[in-house]
């Protein structure tokens, strides 16, 4: 007998668009699709073997995120990549960041935050820190919130962006503040890791 | 309100104009009641009354789908988001986050015009809250934390923000399920106080008193587990 699924399938188009978006934003992330090159949407549909709808909305999600520009005048363009708008993505995760941590380090159990205590010790730069199997995501999904996730992942492009185009941008992961860290990680002092998280957010934004 | 988001302005050809109108009439209807949580859109319905082809209309259903007012699925009709009380704590309490957060930075730093913006806001709030005018009083609410926001001047703090808030707010209304707006009046207009009067941990622990109850929901019953 065949299995009767219980959710609905998922609209066939928005798959599609999830697959053109990743493609986008790793070619953004990487710099191999460059600020301010001009993107057009009959180009990514043909690079996907897609229709235009689904590139479209693909363009527009990462325009709705900044990573895309759509203005009359100028066409569809990749985003400029600046330092203003990188501060502001920089600022934007500080909260969640710190937030995060705070509610998984005061909350979790003492297994959670051993685990987590190990993954602050195997960090060893900003980059891992930031990226998609580092500690800093790791906690932003240890909070159970999707929506906070969603935000993550929406802004860390931009933060990542940059790191990768510019590497002289990328800050420095203090190994004090990170021993600082682990140990309050570790005795569940979830106030304390949070608020080093959020210096070093605030240094980060402030170019310190 | 727009549907995307570029520094610049979205582009004004005619299609994207038909897919904004769209957007926005759909929005509108949703926000104000008309179309109802968890109501069947029938196509055809909504090509007479939006007056254009269905291109435009299912665009705009999935811009509003990615904001989580509609849902699509194959072979189905869209529907409108229903009232999911989960989805819309965990949405508030990520904007709880950032609004602490823009509570602890601008406090003390505000100009002499955001401090006049801000003065004319937390009268209005006021007034709206003396006078039982709710309408009034979320729309004050709004302008609150625009003002706020506003003086930080991170674009895409705003933006994000923004994106939150077409969920949420559509349930703020009076008379929706969510919270009545008459009891945030309070509250902000004691974050107001102490924004306007310099005081960062008063203002801090006064937006903190505003989410309490938000936080106090996250965590016991709308956390997801971690695997």
């Amino acid at each position: 007998m065949v299995p009767i699924p219980t959710q609905p399938a998922p609209h066939r188009r928005t798959l599609l668009t999830d697959v053109i978006y990743q493609d986008l934003l790793r070619g953004i992330v990487s710099g191999s699709l460059e600020p301010d090159q001009v993107i057009t949407e009959a180009g990514v549909a043909a690079h996907a073997g897609s229709s235009r709808a689904p590139a479209r909305l693909a363009i527009d999600r990462l325009a709705t995120i900044g990573l895309i520009e759509i203005e009359p005048s100028r066409g569809t363009r990749i985003a400029p990549l600046t330092t203003a708008r990188y501060r502001e993505a920089v600022e934007l995760l500080l909260p969640v960041v710190a937030e995060s941590t705070r509610i998984v380090v005061t909350t979790g159990t003492d297994k959670a935050r051993k685990r987590l205590a190990r993954r602050i010790e195997h960090t060893a730069a900003a980059a891992e820190a930031i990226a998609a199997s580092g500690v800093l995501e790791h906690t932003v999904e240890s909070l159970g919130n999707p929506r906070a996730l969603r935000l993550w992942n929406d802004v860390v492009p931009h933060v990542r962006r940059m790191w990768t185009i510019r590497p002289d941008s990328v800050p420095e992961w203090p190994p004090g503040m990170a021993i600082t860290l682990t140990d309050a990680v570790a005795g569940g002092s979830g106030e304390v890791a949070a608020a080093v998280l959020a210096d070093w957010f605030a240094d980060v934004r402030d170019g310190v | 309100m727009p549907f995307h988001y570029s520094v610049g302005a979205p582009s004004v050809d005619e299609t994207s104009s038909l897919r904004q109108y769209a957007f926005d009439m759909l929005y509108r209807a949703i926000y104000d009641g008309t179309l109802l949580p968890d109501e069947e859109l029938s196509e055809q319905e909504l090509v007479t009354w939006l007056q254009m082809s269905r291109q435009p209309i299912r665009y705009a259903l999935l811009h509003l789908e990615d904001l989580g007012l509609v849902v699509l699925s194959t072979g189905r009709s869209p529907r409108i988001a229903p009232y999911d009380p989960a989805r819309i704590n965990r949405t508030i309490h990520v904007t709880a986050m950032i609004h602490t957060y823009v509570v602890d930075r601008i406090t003390g730093t505000l100009t002499a015009h955001q401090r006049a913006e801000l003065d004319a806001v937390t009268a209005s709030i006021r007034d709206a809250d003396a006078a039982e005018d709710w309408t009034a009083l979320a729309e004050g609410i709004y302008r609150f934390w625009k003002v706020l926001t506003g003086a930080l001047g991170n674009e895409l703090l705003i933006v994000n923000l923004d994106r939150m808030s077409y969920e949420v707010s559509r349930f703020l209304r009076p008379g929706a399920s969510l919270v009545e707006p008459r009891s945030l009046a309070a509250p902000t207009l004691a974050i107001g106080d102490a924004v306007a009067t310099g005081d960062r941990a008063c203002a801090v622990a006064a937006t903190r008193a505003l989410y309490a109850v938000t936080e106090e929901n996250f965590l016991t019953r709308f956390r997801e587990e971690s695997p």
